[in-house]
């Protein structure tokens, strides 16, 4: 219990550290800008008057950690400023557009998980010990070259094929129910081939042990084999890697925004630091940023629950 | 395991492995069209014809024209060299940063040294275009602003490898052996260090190589990287993608351009890594054994940590 309370206790010390740093970072991208960013926020055709009343109203005019900590309690208060270009509340910009990131983001991850699991289960079944060596090289081929494909070309193969060449589905947009599959897809294969590669060799590994030939050897049905010993051991190893899927799922969904016009965090972000409107540049990074962090922790606290020796190795 | 020079040993990796050639062979035409393609086709990859616009392909344009009726074919090829220039740009300014980090933390004190894995640990949390994205807030957009966010984004993992490296081979016999007769500081790292961490470091470069290639095609896409009248196969997909429904060829082009690069590199990385460790190849084909590799190949963002692995497993 001791050693728990302690790894829960490091762990949410180092998320606090971590936050911070990304606080810290995101408040040095508005000062480390060429220019200045009080004439950015006031506009084309300022008056040196109004840039000065700017510079006032943003806080410029104090010492950085005074800034610093007046930023930090705006963050806390959902207080991040308002657009340079649009003069509308970040949070208001900011809030409409994470609904439709994490629409995208969790369609992907369940497609991943849907996809990947069968997969590499079946992938094990049909390969282990040494069956099928041609259907092997084949499932290591595939899978290496579309871990390898970046998400936006897949994105553009999957809209030149399904919504081009067979009209299955809308090439663009968020409006109809059936225009998140294709975003959702193009985001999801990277991962999943990666993860229905870990599937596949933790699935033999599994199949290699002892109490699986005791299982078989007392008629265990093979349908409860699978279900019983493999699948733990699976989601485990699926877990596991769980940080490593959701960074790459928020990184594939940012560009992958951008190719289905999907009105989420990603094509916000990409615009805002086209047309160089830092505070919103701001915020979508700290809030992915924090995003990926606290996933993180969530998936090693889990892994100290399933796992207990993943508390020693921390 | 080791027999002959490392160059030795990458041509007997290339040539027993089913995709070592045609990896080499696919490399050689990159580089070809990388020294004459803007020679040969760049005055027709810049003629706008808009008599010709939104052609579809026929013998005089086998990709067809484009929105300004400019030739696809020839944009593509043009574009090999400022694709491939910027990708290997900024694959060494990222190995010049990480590699020079990661030797500071192998001999920086014990303290100091978990600082600044831990603070790498946390970068490498962040998807690294997001990492760019932000870089390029900052330095601006462009084919510089995206050459140093792609380099900033990836130096850490570099960093980290290279810290590691260095460590591991820190702790051998002869590098303590060299300690006792007193090599101090600079000496041993260049003289035992060095030496023996630099093939890997080879290794994972070639990996970094490619996954630049997709990332500086993946901002220039977005509209971050180079920069209108210039064009790599990145800003030419976002022009592509734009008027997919008119020309498809204007995007599958540079797709299939960037696709296949990023797989040459990706293929010819694993031919090198098979020199250094010929295990990884022999294992593969092995006796009924499943080979325990924790993470695939080729993995865009950390194809390093495959590599430093199975250099682990070889020493033990």
């Amino acid at each position: 219990m001791a050693i728990w309370l302690r790894f829960v206790i490091w762990r949410l010390v180092r998320l606090g550290v971590v936050l911070l740093v990304l606080l810290f970072a995101t408040f040095m991208i508005v000062r480390l800008v060429p220019g200045d960013p009080a004439r950015l926020a006031a506009g084309f055709d300022a008056t040196p008057q109004d840039v000065a009343n700017m510079r006032a109203e943003m806080g410029l005019d104090r010492s950085l950690p005074v800034q610093f900590a007046d930023y930090a309690g705006h963050i806390i208060k959902l207080d991040l400023g308002k657009s340079y270009s649009s003069h509308e509340p970040v949070a208001a910009i900011i809030g409409a557009r994470l609904q439709k990131t994490t629409e995208l983001a969790a369609a992907a991850l369940a497609l991943v998980m849907l996809l990947s699991v069968p997969i590499g289960i079946t992938a094990a079944a049909l390969t282990r010990e040494g069956r099928h060596r041609r259907g092997e090289l084949i499932f290591g081929a595939v899978t290496s070259v579309l871990g390898a494909v970046p998400e936006y070309l897949a994105a553009t193969f999957l809209v030149f094929i399904f919504a081009l060449k067979l009209a299955w589905l809308p090439v663009a947009g968020s409006d109809d129910w059936n225009s998140i599959v294709l975003p959702a897809l193009a985001v999801a294969i990277t991962p999943t081939a990666h993860l229905s590669r870990i599937v596949r060799v933790t699935t033999l590994n599994v199949l290699a042990q002892d109490y699986i030939r005791t299982a078989r050897s007392k008629q265990l049905p093979r349908r409860l084999l699978y279900v019983r010993h493999v699948l733990p051991n699976v989601l485990t190893a699926a877990l596991t890697i769980g940080g490593l899927i959701f960074a790459s799922l928020i990184g594939g969904a940012v560009i992958v925004e951008n190719v289905f016009a999907w009105p989420g965090l990603g094509t916000a972000v990409v615009q805002a630091v086209i047309s160089r409107d830092f505070l919103v540049v701001q915020a979508a990074v700290l809030l992915l940023g924090a995003a990926v962090v606290l996933v993180n922790t969530i998936v090693d606290l889990a892994l100290g629950a399933l796992d207990p020796r993943s508390l020693v190795r921390a | 395991m080791r027999r002959g020079s490392f160059l030795m040993r990458v041509a007997r990796a290339v040539w027993t492995s089913p995709t070592g050639l045609p990896a080499v062979v696919a490399l050689l035409i990159l580089v070809l069209l990388a020294v004459v393609g803007p020679v040969l086709w760049s005055s027709a990859a810049v003629r706008i014809d808009l008599t010709i616009s939104g052609q579809p392909p026929s013998g005089a344009h086998p990709l067809g024209t484009d929105r300004l009726g400019r030739d696809i074919l020839a944009r593509t090829l043009t574009a090999t060299r400022l694709s491939l220039e910027l990708a290997l740009i900024a694959a060494g300014l990222a190995a010049a940063i990480g590699f020079a980090f990661g030797a500071l933390l192998a001999i920086a004190p014990a303290q100091l040294r978990t600082l600044g894995l831990r603070v790498i640990e946390v970068l490498l949390a962040f998807p690294a275009i997001l990492l760019a994205i932000f870089v390029t807030a900052i330095v601006g957009r462009g084919a510089h602003g995206a050459v140093t966010a792609i380099a900033i984004a990836f130096a850490p993992s570099l960093a980290r490898v290279a810290s590691n490296l260095a460590a591991s081979v820190a702790g051998e016999e002869y590098v303590l052996a060299a300690r006792v007769i007193g090599v101090g500081g600079r000496r041993l790292f260049l003289r035992y260090i060095l030496p023996n961490i630099s093939e890997t470091l080879i290794v994972t470069l070639s990996f970094v190589v490619s996954s630049s290639l997709l990332a500086i095609s993946a901002l220039g896409f977005l509209g971050l990287g180079v920069q209108a009248p210039d064009f790599d196969w990145g800003r030419m997909l976002t022009e592509g993608v734009a008027a997919l429904y008119v020309q498809p060829s204007a995007a599958l082009a540079p797709a299939v351009a960037i696709a296949a690069t990023g797989l040459t590199m990706g293929l010819i990385g694993e031919s090198l890594a098979r020199a250094m460790n010929p295990r990884i190849w022999t294992a593969a084909r092995g006796r009924r054994r499943p080979i325990p590799r924790s993470s695939p190949p080729g993995m865009v963002l950390t194809p390093a940590l495959v590599v430093s692995a199975d250099e682990e497993e070889e020493r033990s």
